[in-house]
């Protein structure tokens, strides 16, 4: 019954880490507006996140596989390395997310799709978010286990 | 037995021959003859640019990195030699070729060209003379500056004004976008050189603290179209925009196009690049298409051969694919596609000096077709 529950755990963690993502990824778009004089009204904020929420199903599913991938990996290590599941899960959406934004530059020739991930800074907090992501996955899983 | 054989043969011969004809009148004359479309026989690796040579031959530039010669007379197909080394990965390669105005007499021409590693590239413009069906004489004359780690964006579309001096377009290298707003790169630019690589003493940010000398215009994103009508002295740049939001603009010197602080478009992955489309300071499109059309090549009509085209632009655009003839009034803008017997992703087009064209179609199997009266 427990296993039923498990991609329930996924789509709450993806929903978490994508929304986060999408967020991340407006926030340091507004930030360079910003510093061009233009004047970021609450108004404009809220409008720019509900557009990017509204489109942001590529995020969603591109995160949803990176975590499947990446839980996957991380329940097979767990069956040899028993560390604490909240540990092991943040441990793999950090890097899941982080391998997967760096594929996506490879894959288009250095272009990077999701333009949050240009700086050293957006590449960790995007990479964060998967671990935060990652987290919230393991804590699930540890709760609904007797 | 015998019999039936032979008038079976003979009547499958008929049918080829009639049918090959059938194809042979299809694929030249479109409907009501109004104009003659010709295929040029060969495939070629990816055709980005062309010109017209004065004798009628046309010189097609490959974006793997060769240049070829076709014939006017035969069609046969000749390749130019001592082409630079170029770097064909991702969008970059061998890209625009140009005649110096003056190529009667110094038989220079101008290519724009990706240059250096994947990791490691830039946009770079040289001249060279023509002779013999080899480049000889190689100078570099720009270089855009700093090199990236993209292989994105380039531009490179080239444009000679009437004092001789040169426009070139650079794009944003797709992971710069910002860059496009600061003068201290040639990042989302349009720059303006002489013919042989010097700056003008009257390109407007000449001068300034931090700016570069050659740029002329900025806030482009990756303008593959420019053009100019000399009537009027109006030049013409088009450029992609991200999703929705390819640009037409009117060119001049010193301004701001407003990318990526102002847009129509909307990024790749759906989220919002900026909010506003509109700013102070910063220039309006004349036109522009949501969705994109991608559109990668355009010359302002000035030939004969079509007196119905004279005054239009005739934009390419690679999706869905077609050739578009854009008349630009006072108070409106016009858009028709024309030449619809031409499919695929439609790469460039060009004019000779009567008016005829050349259009070419995208991809590792591109065409060329040769459009006249």
């Amino acid at each position: 019954m427990f296993y039923l529950y498990v991609p329930f755990f996924l789509i709450i963690s993806t929903i978490i880490s994508s929304s986060l993502i999408i967020f991340i990824n407006l926030l340091l778009n507004l930030i360079w507006l910003t510093s061009k004089d233009f004047n970021i009204s609450a108004q404009i904020f809220l409008n720019s996140l509900l557009s990017d929420f509204s489109n942001g199903i590529a995020f969603f599913v591109i995160t949803l596989i990176t975590f499947s991938i990446a839980f996957i990996v991380t329940a097979i290590t767990r069956y040899f390395f028993p560390i604490d599941r909240r540990v092991a899960y943040s441990i793999a959406g950090f890097f899941g997310i982080f391998v997967m934004l760096k594929l996506t530059t490879l894959v288009f020739t250095g272009a990077a799709l999701i333009a949050g991930m240009r700086s050293i800074l957006g590449l960790l907090l995007l990479s964060l978010c998967g671990m935060l992501g990652g987290y919230v996955y393991g804590l699930l899983l540890n709760r609904n286990i007797k | 037995m015998k019999e039936k054989m032979l008038i079976f043969k003979k009547m499958r011969t008929l049918l080829i021959c009639f049918s090959f004809i059938l194809t042979i009148f299809n694929s030249l004359y479109a409907e009501d003859n109004q104009y003659k479309i010709e295929k040029i026989k060969i495939d070629f690796s990816n055709p980005w640019s062309s010109v017209f040579l004065p004798n009628g031959d046309i010189l097609v530039n490959e974006l793997s990195g060769k240049i070829k010669l076709i014939k006017a007379d035969t069609k046969k197909i000749i390749e130019i030699k001592g082409v630079p080394k170029v770097l064909f990965k991702g969008q970059g390669g061998l890209s625009d070729i140009k005649l110096h105005p003056d190529y009667l007499i110094n038989k220079r021409i101008y290519l724009s060209f990706s240059y250096g590693s994947k990791s490691n590239n830039t946009l770079r413009v040289i001249s060279a003379e023509l002779k013999d069906y080899e480049l000889i004489d190689k100078k570099v004359i720009f270089e855009a500056l700093p090199y990236r780690k993209t292989a994105n964006h380039y531009g490179a579309r080239l444009l000679f004004l009437e004092d001789n001096s040169l426009l070139i377009t650079s794009g944003d290298g797709f992971n710069y976008r910002e860059l496009a707003q600061e003068l201290d790169n040639h990042y989302g630019k349009i720059l303006r050189v002489k013919d042989d690589g010097a700056v003008p003493s009257d390109n407007p940010f000449l001068g300034i603290d931090n700016a570069l000398p050659e740029i002329w215009s900025l806030g482009h994103r990756n303008q593959q179209g420019i053009a100019r009508d000399s009537k009027n002295d109006i030049i013409y740049s088009h450029e992609h925009g991200p999703r929705g939001g390819d640009e037409i603009n009117v060119i001049l010197p010193g301004r701001n196009y407003g990318w990526p602080a102002i847009t129509y478009g909307i990024d790749y992955n759906g989220s919002i690049i900026s909010p506003f489309t509109k700013k102070d300071g910063m220039e309006q499109p004349i036109k522009y298409w949501v969705p994109s059309i991608a559109p990668s090549d355009m010359l302002f009509y000035e030939g004969q051969s079509f007196p119905e085209l004279q005054g239009s632009l005739l934009i390419t655009s690679l999706v869905p694919g077609d050739i578009r003839k854009i008349i630009i009034d006072k108070s409106s803008i016009s858009e028709e596609i024309i030449f619809k017997e031409i499919k695929g992703r439609v790469r460039s087009i060009k004019a000779s000096k009567e008016g005829d064209l050349i259009v070419l179609t995208d991809g590792p199997k591109g065409n060329a077709y040769i459009i006249s009266k």
